[in-house]
């Protein structure tokens, strides 16, 4: 472990990757800033630009991009009050009326240190969870992993409101059905591919992902009018020592936010905007002035943001330990392991345990920077919001194009970038979630094969399923969970 | 402004919604019986490659038979719903195809330029210095840093 851990720190310092987390920290928070691009957006477009790029380079600077993004949605939160992010959207509450208070440079600092104080906590939980949990994980067999990926389906399906339940349910089942497109993994049965060359190894996950989230959200974005831009006032300075010392003043409420931020993050199907409300009424329920929050409560803006800033390190748990993406931003990055050979896992400890470290290394050396960019840059970060739609919009589409056709030099997976971007843009004005899919189409083949392998191996008994003490235990609370969501559904108003 | 609203309500959406997803549930569970290739031997205990696609299939089925069963209850929201169709994004998406096109035959450079300076003019762009100057700054920015910097191969076009 020490010399994976030497060797990640090697990694994250070398000269070449401080220059792209240079690069590539403002440019996470640029994305952020942006309502309607955001993280997931940003990471999608920026993800072509790994291709070219070793391993590591390529992976830590979407690591660095996913940090900066999650601050930026702060920046917006704060000044227009409006969340560059979902995660933002508590950031709002208290941000914006600080702004209008004429604290706006408070604000942001507040974001900024709060923001880097939460990444970094989750990143030390990352350190010592990831390796801890991935030991474990390499004693699983099909049957494990089988009970795993159902149950991160599941989370991520019942993760969303009562309206959208049984729209997250369609959509996690449209997924796990897409991903049996191809060739059969256990034989030579060509499934849904109509005699399509290119399907025979499935349906490959950049273009659909680029289709989805980007050539969408492009297409949705062409249908909004222009912003009407005020920026909050930036007169009054708070010093980054200053605001240490606040921070020192709102240490509880920092700390139990980076907890629940971490904690939520890494349980599959949550997210950032979860942990923010969660960290955000805590806080409030702490507090011995609950009715100032809303009003300009430094204390609500510290638990939004180190909340959704300790996501970035949770959500990277199950991830690398055991390859089930946590978030859609950490199921986008699964694409960037998989570009260069790498699958994550347990097995990811074993085979590449040096780009590991270097992930946690990045994560630390990136949030050091989104100090540095937060606490100068403010104005400028400040001045893209001015940046109009119908500039951002022909700039995604192009990005998409390379990222769609960069893989395999294929226009088919242009083609199907494009019909992807036809079906998320429909699904988004039918109130369809377009995460499940996602989450469908990765966690689809692990689960069959799981399936499959297992009752081989039990001679076609289905009670291997539950007479094995891991999986008994996640298909044990995928149940309880599928019932309580039916108990609230059928007994619970809202 | 006002954001614009559909004739379809929102329990009209869900029902087309619905209708669409147990149509394509129904005809891929036909599909599903026409798989090509063999196997190339039987696996004692193995469920096979129909199994699991026929048991979401009929899953997806279910579900949209709810979805439907919930957009004619009494709580279904009769509120409009957003306008599926609008005139700017599916202009947009017809340039983007004719981009996706004419890259084949010109090539990146030339096909991208045409099309950012096409979709600036759909979106309404009409700064001079913005049509002049953002289309090719972009497309040499990214065919530099892709093609040059990065080694990623972009389209060369059959013309060139």
């Amino acid at each position: 472990m020490l010399e994976n851990l030497l060797a990640g720190w090697q990694i994250a310092l070398s000269p070449q990757l401080l220059l792209i987390l240079s690069f590539s920290v403002p440019l996470g928070i640029i994305v952020g800033v942006m309502p309607g691009v955001g993280a997931v957006v940003g990471v999608t477009v920026l993800l072509p630009l790994t291709f070219g790029m070793d391993a590591s380079s390529g992976i830590c600077m979407l690591v660095a991009v996913y940090c900066g993004a999650f601050y930026g949605g702060a920046v917006s939160a704060i000044l227009i009050n409006t969340p560059g992010t979902p995660a933002a959207i508590c950031t709002t509450l208290d941000g914006y009326p600080m702004a209008l208070k004429g604290e706006a440079h408070k604000a942001l600092t507040a974001a900024v240190v709060a923001s880097v104080l939460g990444g970094l906590i989750s990143v030390i939980a990352l350190t010592f969870a990831a390796p801890f949990i991935a030991t474990v994980a390499l004693k699983f067999s099909y049957t494990e992993y089988f009970a795993i990926a159902i149950f991160g389906i599941i989370m991520v399906i019942t993760s969303g409101s009562r309206k959208s339940f049984l729209k997250g349910l369609i959509m996690g089942t449209f997924g796990l059905i897409l991903a049996t497109v191809g060739q059969d993994k256990m034989g030579t049965v060509e499934r849904f591919t109509f005699g399509i060359l290119d399907l025979s190894r499935g349906l490959p996950l950049l273009p659909v992902v680029v289709g989805l989230f980007a050539v969408s959200q492009a297409l949705l974005l062409t249908e909004q009018g222009a912003r009407a831009v005020q920026l909050g006032k930036m007169e009054q300075k708070t010093g980054l020592w200053e605001m240490f010392k606040i921070m020192w003043d709102h240490k509880m409420t920092l700390l139990k936010s980076s907890g629940i931020g971490t904690g939520v993050g890494a349980i599959p199907g949550t997210g950032a905007a979860i942990a923010s409300f969660v960290a955000y009424s805590e806080a409030k329920r702490a507090s011995k002035h609950p009715e100032t929050f809303g009003e300009g409560e430094i204390d609500g803006l510290i638990a939004s943001e180190s909340s959704n800033n300790s996501v970035t390190g949770g959500a990277l748990i199950p991830l690398l330990s055991l390859g089930i993406p946590g978030d859609p931003i950490t199921a986008i990055m699964m694409g960037a392991f998989l570009v260069h050979g790498l699958i994550p896992g347990p097995m990811l400890f074993v085979e590449a345990g040096s780009l590991v470290y270097a992930i946690f290394a990045t994560m630390l050396v990136a949030y050091v920077m989104i100090l540095v960019f937060g606490y100068f840059g403010a104005r400028p970060f400040a001045a893209i919001l001015k940046v109009k739609e119908s500039i951002l919009v022909p700039i995604i589409l192009v990005i998409s194009f390379i990222g769609a056709y960069a893989v395999n030099s294929s226009l088919f997976d242009v083609g199907l970038a494009l019909v992807f971007g036809i079906l998320g843009y429909l699904l988004n004005k039918f109130n369809f979630p377009l995460a499940p899919i996602l989450m469908g189409i990765i966690l689809g083949p692990i689960a069959e094969e799981g399936l499959r392998q297992s009752l081989m191996v039990s001679d076609g008994s289905w009670s291997i399923l539950v007479t094995q003490p891991i999986s008994a235990v996640f298909l044990g609370v995928t149940l309880l969970i599928i019932l309580r969501k039916a108990y609230v559904l059928v007994f619970k108003k809202e | 402004m006002g954001e614009k609203q559909s004739s379809l309500s929102v329990k009209q959406g869900d029902l087309t919604a619905g209708i669409l997803l147990l149509s394509f549930s129904v005809v891929f569970y036909y599909f599903s019986y026409h798989f090509s290739g063999y196997e190339i031997e039987t696996i004692p205990h193995d469920t096979g490659p129909a199994f699991l696609p026929r048991l979401l299939l009929g899953a997806l089925a279910m579900e949209a038979i709810a979805l439907i069963f919930s957009s004619m209850s009494k709580n279904a929201q009769s509120v409009p719903m957003k306008p599926v169709f609008q005139l700017k994004p599916m202009v947009m998406l017809a340039a983007f195809v004719i981009y996706i096109y004419l890259t084949t035959f010109f090539g990146y450079i030339i096909a991208t330029m045409a099309f950012m300076l096409l979709a600036f003019f759909l979106l309404g762009v009409r700064a001079i210095w913005t049509l002049i100057l953002v289309p090719p700054l972009i497309t040499f920015a990214t065919y530099f840093l892709f093609g040059s910097v990065l080694n990623i191969y972009l389209p060369s076009g059959s013309l060139f």
